[in-house]
């Protein structure tokens, strides 16, 4: 076994490390739980499996280190430290295909559940090296878990990078998704320096670079999942009903109804009633301003330009539908401002918004 | 194996200190998010922010104190600031205590005291240390503050409900589990008579002290700011409405009462018997049933500017009566008081709701009994 004098580890740099591989366990275990405080109160779960899938990768990272600190600095022999070791392994394996799982129940990468299954025969074979051939494992554990699991880490963040690159709008997410991907690569590297066969060359101070390399790894990670933005407002697309603009006087210049695009009644009637609910809401508080009213299952909201009101009727209230509002109106005011102040009351004039809503909203 | 004693106690110690001092900064940025909107009691934010984080570092130096300094003077130098530090940080609370927002809440004779002896105590553990005397009286008036300040929360906890109340309490508890900690770390290892449990004592007190942080660390989890404290002074008008004859039953101003507290007139048109405030509600509901062509379910917010309306009906969908709040701010405290309206107000009136000819005689005095039990509710 490589470097087998260096254990348990001893000398003037024992208390240092293992400060700090305490702390990595702490920082890891700690936005496993933060993680966790947010995914349990959410309801659907195709909404939050990627975080769920983050926080068994975050537990199974954080208990195998506890077992590395056992391993390295309290057992005396190669063979105890390999059995701690191996106990880690199989429950890093275990927790690792749970992770996969999780992401492949609703993603798909070539073929359905492809990658859990090739997981739990590595978890197999980990499990038949550790009755057999316990010196081999340190070494198996690189093809068996590590390969895998960066492999469809980085797959799917991939086609979650391509998915923001087609909504312009979205761009603040997609840097974001590079931040997660320097975490993961920060983190990698920090793993690597602190593994038996770099340590063993280049000696305990590179351990050290290594779990310096970890934490700086797991800050830029706990930015990423802590800004997310909930997965349901990535799906604004399915929640949106209807958009209309109506000018001051509640007569509706532009309309779509994206769920029923076939049905083209009401929209007079509809944006007629919208305002007669503003002119009651103005009455009743002598002001104006943005108005949303809520019910469950249903949202309305309304975005107040100069000149003309915004209106969209969703199924979920979503930030990302009222930053999209309002870059609508603004659009539309910017085009239309002249034309909307002198309107002679024909409506083709307003047919080119189609355009402006197929740049926002498609 | 190797082990040293303070390798057992190390992950404790990193766990408390780390977490200490992410609590402080997580309560200093929500002091400073909600500093522009003036509410006093906020402050209490600012109480938790300097426990934590001078707490956090008064344990640093006791650890290092403890484990890692070898010369006997300098060990005791690093333990007497690591107390001071604690108590010093106890001092901080019981003056930000004094101040005008929570004047009510406290007894600010007993605060007084509970101050100068701390001021006494870092005093005496800075300079006129005795060693035969040792870190006992100091450590007994730190616990003694941080009682009084426990059982001042427990005062403000009274005033929330709903969530808050939940996340304040947990937070108690923890703050209890972490005193208990504390003392049995601190405290008990310093009585001669039990030095040669020092360890254990050390050890167990180690542990329960992450306990304790533990809870408050959940507790604290996406701690809304204390604007709920304030709840009362959101409050603008409060209808009861019979939907289907669509007439008034109830009305209250609760701007007397933010009158008397001086509060800022809100931004809400505080025009009197002005009817669309009550029975324009019922038609906006009906109107956006019909628009979203939705009528399982039923409006519970409207939001318009810079006030809110919440909507709360009865259980049954047939129901004709209708309770609406108009408020500056949406809050969960605001809908858990207009549920327990609704549900007194049901229960106060039951028999005379099923009775259509009296109350649309008497509509206008028969419901005037319930200023009383409202301001009930509000107490």
């Amino acid at each position: 076994m490589l470097g087998q004098d260096l254990y348990p580890l001893t000398g003037t740099l024992r208390e240092p490390l293992l400060i700090i591989e305490w702390v990595i366990v702490f920082l890891f275990s700690e936005l496993a739980f933060l993680l966790y405080m947010r995914v349990k109160n959410k309801e659907t779960k195709l909404s939050n499996f990627i975080e769920k899938a983050s926080i068994l990768f975050l537990l199974a990272y954080s208990s195998m280190w506890v077992f590395y600190i056992f391993g390295d600095y309290y057992m005396e022999t190669q063979f105890l430290r390999l059995v701690v070791f191996n106990i880690g392994y199989i429950l890093r394996m275990i927790l690792g295909l749970i992770f996969i799982y999780q992401i492949e129940k609703f993603q798909i990468f070539f073929r359905k559940y492809l990658f859990s299954k090739i997981f739990s025969i590595f978890t197999l074979i980990s499990v038949v090296l550790f009755f057999t051939a316990i010196e081999f494992t340190q070494y198996a554990s690189l093809v068996l878990f590590w390969i895998p699991l960066i492999l469809i880490f980085f797959m799917y963040t991939l086609k979650l990078a391509k998915k923001t690159r087609e909504r312009k709008e979205m761009k603040f997410f997609k840097g974001k998704i590079y931040l997660s991907i320097l975490g993961a690569i920060i983190l990698g590297l920090g793993f690597g320096a602190t593994s038996d066969p770099i340590v063993s060359v280049l000696g305990l101070n590179l351990r050290l670079v290594g779990d310096i390399l970890q934490i700086i790894g797991i800050i830029v990670l706990s930015i990423f999942f802590i800004n997310l933005p909930s997965p349901s407002e990535q799906d604004w697309k399915d929640k949106i009903d209807k958009l209309f603009i109506m000018r001051d006087s509640g007569i509706c210049i532009y309309y779509k109804f994206f769920k029923d695009p076939t049905n083209t009644r009401g929209e007079q009637i509809i944006s007629g009633a919208i305002n007669t609910i503003k002119l009651i809401l103005k009455e009743i508080s002598h002001d104006d301003g943005e108005m949303v009213i809520e019910k469950e299952g249903k949202v309305l909201i309304t975005n107040q330009g100069k000149y003309i009101t915004g209106v969209i009727i969703a199924d979920q209230n979503l930030d990302s539908l009222k930053f999209l509002l309002k870059r609508f109106i603004e659009k539309v005011e910017f085009l239309y401002s002249n034309i909307i102040r002198d309107w002679d009351g024909t409506m083709e004039i307003f047919l080119p918004i189609e355009n402006i809503t197929q740049e926002i909203f498609f | 194996m190797l082990v040293s004693l303070r390798e057992v106690y190390l992950p404790a110690m990193i766990f408390s200190i780390i977490l200490g001092y992410q609590l402080a900064i997580y309560f200093l940025y929500l002091y400073g998010k909600h500093r522009k909107d003036k509410i006093g009691l906020n402050k209490f934010l600012l109480i938790f922010s300097n426990l934590f984080g001078i707490g956090a570092t008064s344990y640093l130096f006791l650890v290092i104190g403890s484990f890692y300094i070898h010369d006997s003077y300098l060990a005791e130098l690093f333990i007497r600031i690591g107390v001071s530090l604690l108590q010093g940080g106890i001092l901080v609370v019981l003056l930000i205590l004094m101040s005008k927002p929570f004047f009510t809440l406290i007894n600010s004779r007993v605060v007084k005291i509970i101050s100068l002896f701390s001021g006494i105590s870092i005093i005496y553990l800075l300079f006129l240390y005795v060693k035969s005397i040792g870190l006992f009286p100091s450590i007994l008036i730190g616990l003694i503050g941080g009682g009084y300040f426990i059982y001042f929360q427990t005062k403000l906890v009274k005033l929330t409900s709903g969530t808050e109340h939940s996340r304040l309490l947990m937070t108690l508890i923890g703050e209890v589990t972490f005193l208990i900690g504390l003392f049995l770390g601190s405290g008990l290892p310093n009585i001669s008579m039990l030095i040669d449990l020092r360890d254990i004592f050390y050890f167990v007190g180690s542990y329960v002290i992450n306990l304790g942080l533990l809870a408050i660390f959940y507790g604290t989890f996406k701690f809304p700011g204390l604007l709920e404290f304030n709840w009362k002074n959101n409050l603008l008008k409060l209808y009861v409405i019979d939907a289907r004859n669509l007439f008034e039953l109830y009305s209250y101003d609760f701007n007397i009462i933010r009158n008397f507290a001086d509060e800022p007139e809100s931004h809400y048109n505080n025009e009197e018997n002005n009817p669309l405030n009550s029975i324009g509600v019922v038609g906006i509901s009906d109107v956006f049933d019909e628009i979203t062509k939705t009528y399982q379910n039923r409006v519970k917010i409207i939001k318009y500017g810079n006030f809110s309306i919440l909507l709360e009906y009865e259980e049954d969908p047939k129901s004709q009566f209708l309770f609406v709040l108009f408020v500056d701010k949406n809050m969960k405290s605001l809908q858990l008081f207009l549920k327990k309206v609704k549900t007194q107000f049901l229960n106060s009136y039951s028999g005379l709701l099923a009775n259509f000819d009296i109350v649309d005689r008497f509509r206008e005095t028969i419901f005037s009994g319930f200023d009383v039990i409202l301001q009930k509710i509000l107490d």
